[in-house]
């Protein structure tokens, strides 16, 4: 199971793949090392303890403390910056009409590790699965920084397939305003969504709902606080949200492309 | 000599509290440059680096300011007659240091304006360098190697310069050139691919790619990626890479700055051969003169 915990002795190491993420991890007597590694395709999703240890020249980081403890867990994280959502092809949503989209985020993995016998974590490691391309939202004098996701959003999830290291988000778009809302492009604040494990592989986010109240009015945007209906009631939470305290919030989420004159 | 001690003991138990205001007044000084000390830690999270300089040498400045004439009217100076008189000096020095005056209304019209905060990346002229502090007569710059530039306020107040992290997102602009047998639609393909696939080079707004002209010796094509302005270093080295791999791959042609003899429309060009061996037999050897060139 890749979102799982498990136990590692003192002087060995394990690598966990997901996505074009390879971490390896070493534990030593008193040392955590983690080394993140993007690759260029991806790689079969697992965990593995070594037999040996890793290489040397990875990228290593290390963790010194008192005593480490045998405890590993690996839990999914909902990308740091907002997330630049796009359709196949530019919509328009008339007034008081509203459209379903799903999306698939990739995830970020967090290594904690024991922290003394108190039960208590250290986090070690927050890494992209993928790296995603910066984007920008806003006028280049003022907005803010994004990432731009390769996917486009979907009207059903059997167009986007389950894969343990992207998250499913499905998002409502309710056109509140008096004039009809051309969506070319959203952003979206992941930051604010828990994630829910659906079945073994599938991974989904809260859902969320953005109130369109026209060109000049900011939107609307709320998160559910419970599974998604596409995870199921019964769907377990794995994952609080990065900014828990954003569960609903008025935000410039609506733009269309600007081209911006050669100098 | 008795005397003389007495009469400073007399003088001196009378004036003893006044003395005890003096000294506690001068003493305070230092403790209004501690309490600046800790005004900064308190608002450094809360105010930008600039804001936060300001704040805290006002407050030092004023707070010094306030003791000492504290102090001198309790020693008993007339604070009006040196008010007085120090506007009379501030006139003959005026007089006498006008540039300094000038840099110093020059500094308050910067510390308005604000065109640059400490922290932005400015570039003056030939100097280009971080904003490392704005005082009352010049703005200090530390380069990117490490120097330290003083530029005076009137000359900033004067001079065109450029605040190149003003705005969070920039353009970096590369000009390139390819051969004339490219296909330029296939180039410009290749290099929005190029841009879509670098992590720091900015999705949207949009890469710029634009065909500028025919060039002496290549097709000249303006390649202009957006980043983040703390990505300028990363991008510019991964981008660069990114091209030259990808051209490689891809076969695209950078061409070299090269020259075409041509004697005209109804001729062909100049044949040219190179020998080696001819070549070297029909160079002449030290000292003597080749047939021909004799006079």
């Amino acid at each position: 199971m890749l979102w799982s915990e498990t136990r590692l002795d003192v002087d060995r190491a394990l690598l966990w793949q997901g996505g074009r993420l390879r971490l390896h991890l070493v534990r030593q007597e008193h040392e955590w090392r983690v080394a993140p590694c993007a690759e260029q395709n991806p790689a079969a999703p697992g965990l593995t303890v070594l037999d040996e240890y890793p290489p040397g020249d990875l990228p290593w980081r290390r963790w010194t403390v008192d005593r480490t403890g045998d405890r590993v867990r690996f839990e999914p994280a909902m990308p740091p910056r907002p997330i630049v959502v796009r359709p196949d092809s530019p919509v328009h949503i008339p007034p008081r009409h509203s459209t379903h989209f799903l999306v698939s985020v990739p995830v970020w993995v967090r290594v904690f590790v024991a922290d003394g016998p108190a039960g208590s974590e250290l986090q070690i490691a927050d890494e992209p699965t993928e790296v995603l391309s910066n984007s920008w939202f806003g006028d280049p004098t003022q907005g803010i920084a994004c990432y731009a996701l390769r996917s486009r959003a979907r009207r059903a999830s059997s167009e986007l397939g389950e894969e343990p290291c992207r998250a499913i988000c499905p998002i409502e778009i309710v056109n509140t305003a008096q004039s009809p809302l051309f969506f070319e492009r959203l952003c979206l604040q992941v930051g604010s969504m828990a994630i829910y494990r659906a079945g073994d592989a599938a991974l989904w986010a809260d859902a969320a709902t953005v109130s369109y109240r026209g060109e000049e009015a900011l939107s609307h945007v709320s998160y559910a606080s419970h599974p998604p209906p596409g995870a199921g009631d019964g769907a377990p939470r794995i994952a609080a949200p990065r900014n828990p305290a954003e569960k609903s919030i008025l935000d410039r989420t609506f733009a269309n492309l600007r081209t911006f004159a050669h100098e | 000599m008795n005397e003389t001690l007495h009469t400073l003991a007399v003088w001196f138990r009378q004036n003893l509290p006044m003395l005890v205001r003096a000294g506690i007044l001068l003493a305070m000084i230092p403790a209004v440059h501690a309490a600046a000390s800790m005004l900064a830690r308190t608002l450094r999270r809360k105010l930008s680096p600039q804001s936060l300089m300001l704040a805290t040498k006002g407050f030092k400045y004023a707070g010094t300011g306030i003791l000492i004439l504290m102090f001198l009217h309790e020693v008993g100076f007339k604070l009006m007659t040196v008010l007085g008189a120090a506007g009379i000096v501030g006139v003959a020095v005026g007089f006498a240091s006008q540039t300094s005056l000038s840099n110093l209304i020059s500094g308050l019209f910067l510390v308005v304006e604000r065109p640059f905060e400490v922290g932005d990346v400015l570039q003056v002229g030939g100097t280009s360098g971080v904003v490392h502090s704005i005082d009352l007569l010049s703005v200090k710059l530390r380069t990117f190697d490490n120097r330290f530039v003083r530029l005076p306020n009137e000359t900033l107040i004067k001079t065109e310069f450029t605040n190149v992290t003003r705005f969070p997102i920039r353009r970096l602009d590369i000009d390139l050139g390819v051969a004339y047998k490219e296909d330029i639609g296939r180039v410009m393909r290749v290099l929005g691919e190029i841009a879509d696939r670098n992590p720091f080079a900015l999705d949207e707004p949009a890469p710029l790619i634009l065909f500028k002209g025919f060039g002496a010796s290549a097709l000249d094509i303006l390649f202009g990626v957006w980043f983040e302005k703390q990505d300028m270093l990363n991008l510019r080295n991964s981008i660069m890479r990114d091209i030259k791999e990808r051209f490689d791959r891809e076969g695209i042609e950078i061409p070299f700055p090269h020259r075409t003899l041509y004697a005209g429309s109804d001729t062909a060009p100049f044949p040219v051969r190179v020998v080696e061996n001819q070549a070297t037999s029909a160079r002449p050897e030290p000292g003597e003169t080749k047939k021909g060139t004799e006079s």
